[in-house]
């Protein structure tokens, strides 16, 4: 159920300005990669480049198949789910109607019953706000939402920018609890993550990237004895 | 005859046809973000061809049906070729591109079917009914319930299925809509053909009253911008009561305000747009946004 990601030699561009060079990257099934980097060091446009939105160059395989020329919701369906940076939840949309438009992913693969009561179960909080409008829950509930609408997809991998931005340390516990969840469940997922010590605490392998390129890679163990890494690349702060 | 109920009665019923195109141009902006200068040609050619399947034989239901239908795809095929490679264009570009759409179709609606007006026989005769000391026509009967049922199909198509879900996400979050699986230029598209339904219900049940000329609905889509500029291009609902406001404002400033009459009647939506985009940037009715102070 859970799929292979692989990136060769991907470049991505915003307009005409070039923002990541020569990407190589392998999430194996059921894996925990983590992107740890600075602010503008390219988490988010590597996410967008296997997205789909932004423009890229490179091959992209999920499952072996390319995915490089192909467009945003065509990924969606073939089994990629996102949690966008900022949450990503439809304004106006009751907290349903936003888990029925994560639906939408999974219906082409006639995966059967939809997963609403899974994300319930992993977020009873949503469970009582059902009819209430997206924007007006407060920031972790829609982090929970944005997670919920990606799984009710039925990602075979899940990408993840940010899931710990501007949420308290006890959202942040839960949201990480929940994650940690569904990857004990053998669900593949590529985070790309500011909080060294969540980026570390959850890897199989962790991508440290710079500048748009990769500085640094290996498992959690290896990369937390590099004093080198962490100074330049995560601002020193401990794992 | 109650003059002043029969004033608003009349406005009342033009002011349905003008929120429906108001509507149109509602669905289409909450969709592409796009003022669609075109629309209200879209009505006008939605109408010749209503016009055209009945001198082919086809009933006035017969023909109001296939023209709705033709004139959704005609909406989603113009979306598709004109309007989405310009998409990610500025502002200014689109606009100039809606409004040689309008010209397009101007001068295309002549080359066909030629610049004299042409009269559609409506199926009501010449019935009426009073009622209340207000004459009601068969016409006029028809066209509320036509332009009833028009809005409230599109209602539930916005708020009852798939694809109304897929246009109201898809107009709120385009990225986030598209890592759902939402196909967003199809959804758009989509979006621009209800449009180009809506105006042909109104363009088609108000041409046996209006007549159809090349222009027949260029004071309407003006009319149709002073409503959705009044109930907000955000809103379907506003954009259906601006409609209804305009309608029945400009029949009695027609009617009752001195020196107005029929021939400055279309100077009352322009004070209204200019009025309320000068109060408020979003409309009177939209819920979401901020109000300018």
């Amino acid at each position: 159920m859970t799929a292979e990601l692989r990136l060769t030699a991907v470049n991505a561009w915003y307009g005409k300005v070039q923002a990541l060079w020569n990407i190589d990257l392998h999430v194996r099934p059921g894996q925990v990669v983590t992107l740890l980097g600075p602010n503008g060091a390219g988490k988010t446009t590597l996410r967008r480049a296997i997205n789909g939105t932004v423009r890229r160059q490179g091959s992209i395989l999920l499952d072996g198949r390319p995915i490089d020329t192909a467009r945003p919701h065509t990924i969606a369906r073939a089994g990629i789910g996102t949690v966008p940076q900022d949450r990503g939840t439809i304004p106006g949309l009751t907290v349903a109607e936003n888990l029925r438009v994560g639906a939408i992913a999974a219906r082409k693969r006639r995966s059967g019953d939809d997963r609403l009561d899974e994300v319930l179960t992993l977020f009873p909080d949503l469970a009582g706000m059902l009819d209430r409008p997206a924007q007006l829950l407060s920031g972790g509930q829609q982090q929970m939402l944005a997670i919920g609408r990606a799984l009710i997809g039925r990602p075979r991998l899940l990408l993840l920018d940010e899931p710990s931005q501007g949420l308290a340390p006890i959202v942040v516990d839960t949201i990480f609890t929940a994650l940690k969840t569904l990857a004990t469940d053998g669900l593949g997922m590529l985070i790309a993550e500011q909080n060294t010590r969540l980026g570390f605490a959850i890897a199989d392998e962790v991508i440290v990237l710079g500048s748009g390129v990769i500085r640094a890679r290996g498992t959690a163990a290896e990369l937390a004895d590099s004093p080198d890494i962490q100074a330049i690349y995560l601002g020193g702060g401990a794992p | 005859m109650n003059t002043l109920m029969q004033t608003v009665v009349t406005g009342a019923v033009s002011g349905l046809v003008i929120g429906g195109l108001a509507l149109a141009l509602a669905v289409v902006y909450q969709g592409s973000g796009i003022l669609n200068f075109a629309q209200g040609q879209f009505a006008t050619v939605s109408a010749y061809l209503s016009w055209q399947l009945t001198t082919w034989g086809l009933p006035f239901w017969g023909a109001l049906v296939v023209s709705t239908v033709v004139s959704f795809l005609l909406g989603f095929a113009v979306q598709q070729i004109f309007i989405r490679p310009v998409q990610r264009a500025d502002e200014l570009s689109i606009l100039i591109v809606t409004v040689s759409l309008l010209l397009i179709a101007d001068s295309l609606i002549g080359s066909i079917w030629g610049f004299l007006p042409k009269s559609l026989a409506g199926p009501f005769g010449e019935a009426a009914y009073t009622i209340a000391d207000v004459v009601f026509t068969a016409q006029m009967l028809a066209q509320v319930v036509l332009l009833v049922i028009a809005i409230a199909a599109v209602t539930i198509l916005f708020r009852k299925t798939s694809i109304g879900l897929r246009m109201r996400a898809a107009a709120a979050a385009p990225e986030s809509s598209q890592l759902s699986g939402i196909n967003l230029a199809a959804t758009l598209a989509i979006g621009w053909g209800v449009a180009a339904a809506i105006g042909a219900v109104a363009g088609t049940v108000s041409a046996p009253v209006t007549g159809l000329s090349p222009d027949v609905n260029s004071s309407t889509l003006l009319l149709g911008f002073a409503a959705a500029a009044l109930g907000g291009f955000h809103s379907r609902a506003g954009a259906v009561a601006g409609g209804l406001i305009v309608g029945i404002g400009t029949a009695l400033a027609g009617a009752y305000l001195p020196g107005v009459g029929d021939d400055l009647r279309l100077m009352i939506p322009l004070l209204l747009i200019v009025l309320t985009l000068s109060v408020t940037r979003e409309g009177v009715f939209t819920r979401r946004g901020t109000v300018r102070v």
